[in-house]
């Protein structure tokens, strides 16, 4: 008790209420405090050193304390990456789907005089270059020997054989393959083949072409239509190159297929003409010989 | 050579005394206003100023005591504090009230730290003055939770190493006290 009565204690309750109300007035004022001021100054290296220290502290322990908080932003991530990829993959299948309706619309509206069967293709031959298809539509689909099978591009080959609900096709660039043809600019006319040299190049040939025709490289070629496996008037491919026949006074063109062969996995789908319009005539089955 | 006369030796040790107590109050008081305010994981900044005064309330006399919480008070406002400064008052009768309270406590460490507690709750009747003066009239059960109850506990955790720094200090300066030094 002898404490709270001296001097001393006094002096230091005087103090102590002073240090409270100048600063506090000082503050209140706008007024800088000179004592606080130097205080400052000094301590600033040694708070900037803690602050340091401090963050690197905590930076540290956040790796143990945020873990949770880590992974449940984690899950969530992954889940909207989840979400993100399966709706780019339904895009991309309503994107392939639109672009297949667009062509098979574009090929109804073309020849409005071909009976159509969509087809996808099941299965390719297996080797480094496949030029024979099977597809999923049959015999109980419509489907014949010999039918004529399109893209949006061209030709694309005709059935060899039909099964229940199966068909196989031969590419336009197979050497079974043959189909009588015209270019659109002069009218010259030949067969174009399949070549098992040129095949490989996803390429085919058009031969017996008159010497004196007139064909440059970049006419484009179409179905004559004289077989009856292809109708007439259908894009084949382009000129790419013409040379004289070895063995004859003809001229042999190489052709680059309006369907690109060489990428043929980019094909998933075509279209089976399963009849058609001759000139002025009914519709007709298409007959198996060429 | 002349003799050491009993002034000469006062001198001596109230400079030590100043030296000691303030270098580790402003060391303490530094670390509080920049260290601790750094640390996002702890929920509230621990007063560790306040904790020394309560240590040096028990190993010195509750004149250096006194003199320490006016100081502490001033240091803490000074480098942290804005506004309203009552900190001096606060930890003024910190060492007061730790004082008076050590005279009647079996000298040990555990009894500092209960200590601990009538000294931090001081310093969150202080806090929720200032709080009032400064921000008009809170919630006070969203200040209990979200600001004095945190404080008072992170106070009481991180005031717990400085009994042994202020005992190692007390020794420096050559204090008398109940507590072993």
């Amino acid at each position: 008790m002898k404490f709270y009565k001296s001097k001393f204690f006094i002096i230091c309750v005087a103090v102590a209420i002073v240090l409270v109300l100048v600063p506090s007035a000082l503050s209140v004022f706008g007024y800088t405090d000179l004592v606080r001021s130097g205080l400052k100054t000094i301590a600033k290296p040694f708070e900037w050193c803690g602050s340091k220290v401090s963050g690197a502290v905590s930076g540290f322990v956040s790796v143990f304390t945020e873990y949770d908080k880590l992974k449940e932003e984690n899950a969530a991530l992954r889940e909207a990456l989840e979400n993100a990829e399966n709706e780019a993959y339904e895009r991309e299948v309503v994107q392939a789907e639109n672009d297949w309706l667009k062509s098979y619309l574009k090929v109804k509206t073309d020849y409005p005089e071909f009976a159509i069967t969509d087809a996808t293709i099941v299965s390719r031959q297996a080797g480094n270059y496949a030029t024979v298809l099977t597809l999923n539509r049959g015999t109980v689909h419509g489907i014949k020997r010999n039918m004529s099978v399109i893209t949006a591009d061209g030709v694309f080959g005709y059935v060899s054989e039909a099964g229940l609900d199966w068909c196989k096709v031969v590419s336009l660039v197979e050497t079974a393959s043959s189909v009588s043809a015209y270019t659109d600019r002069t009218g010259t006319v030949g067969v174009v083949e399949g070549d098992s040299l040129l095949r490989e190049d996803g390429l085919c040939r058009m031969t017996y072409i008159d010497a004196s025709a007139d064909i440059k490289v970049g006419d484009r070629v179409y179905t004559g239509g004289n077989g009856k496996i292809y109708p007439d008037g259908l894009l084949i491919g382009t000129v790419t190159s013409i040379e004289a026949d070895e063995y004859s006074r003809t001229l042999v063109a190489h052709i680059e297929p309006a369907v690109d062969f060489s990428d043929i996995n980019a094909t998933n789908k075509v279209m089976i003409i399963t009849g058609y319009n001759t000139t002025g005539g009914s519709k007709n089955e298409t007959s198996p010989q060429e | 050579m002349r003799p050491r006369r009993r002034n000469d030796i006062n001198r001596e040790a109230i400079i030590k005394r100043i030296l000691v107590w303030g270098a580790t109050l402003f060391i303490l008081a530094v670390a509080q206003c920049s260290f601790f305010t750094g640390l996002t994981f702890i929920p509230a900044v621990p007063n560790i100023v306040l904790g020394a005064v309560a240590a040096i309330s028990v190993f010195d006399t509750q004149r250096t005591a006194a003199v320490c919480g006016i100081a502490g008070g001033f240091l803490c406002d000074a480098l942290g504090g804005s506004g309203i400064s009552l900190s001096p008052i606060a930890l003024f009768l910190v060492a007061i009230v730790c004082s008076e309270l050590s005279k009647k406590l079996i000298p040990s460490f555990l009894t500092w730290s209960a200590l601990l507690i009538p000294a931090s709750l001081v310093g969150a009747v202080f806090t929720l003055i200032n709080i009032s003066v400064s921000f008009g009239r809170p919630a006070f059960g969203y200040l209990l939770k979200s600001v004095l109850l945190p404080e008072l506990l992170m106070t009481v955790l991180f005031s717990l190493p400085l009994f042994f720094i202020v005992k190692l200090c007390a020794r420096l300066v050559d204090a008398k006290s109940k507590f072993k030094i």
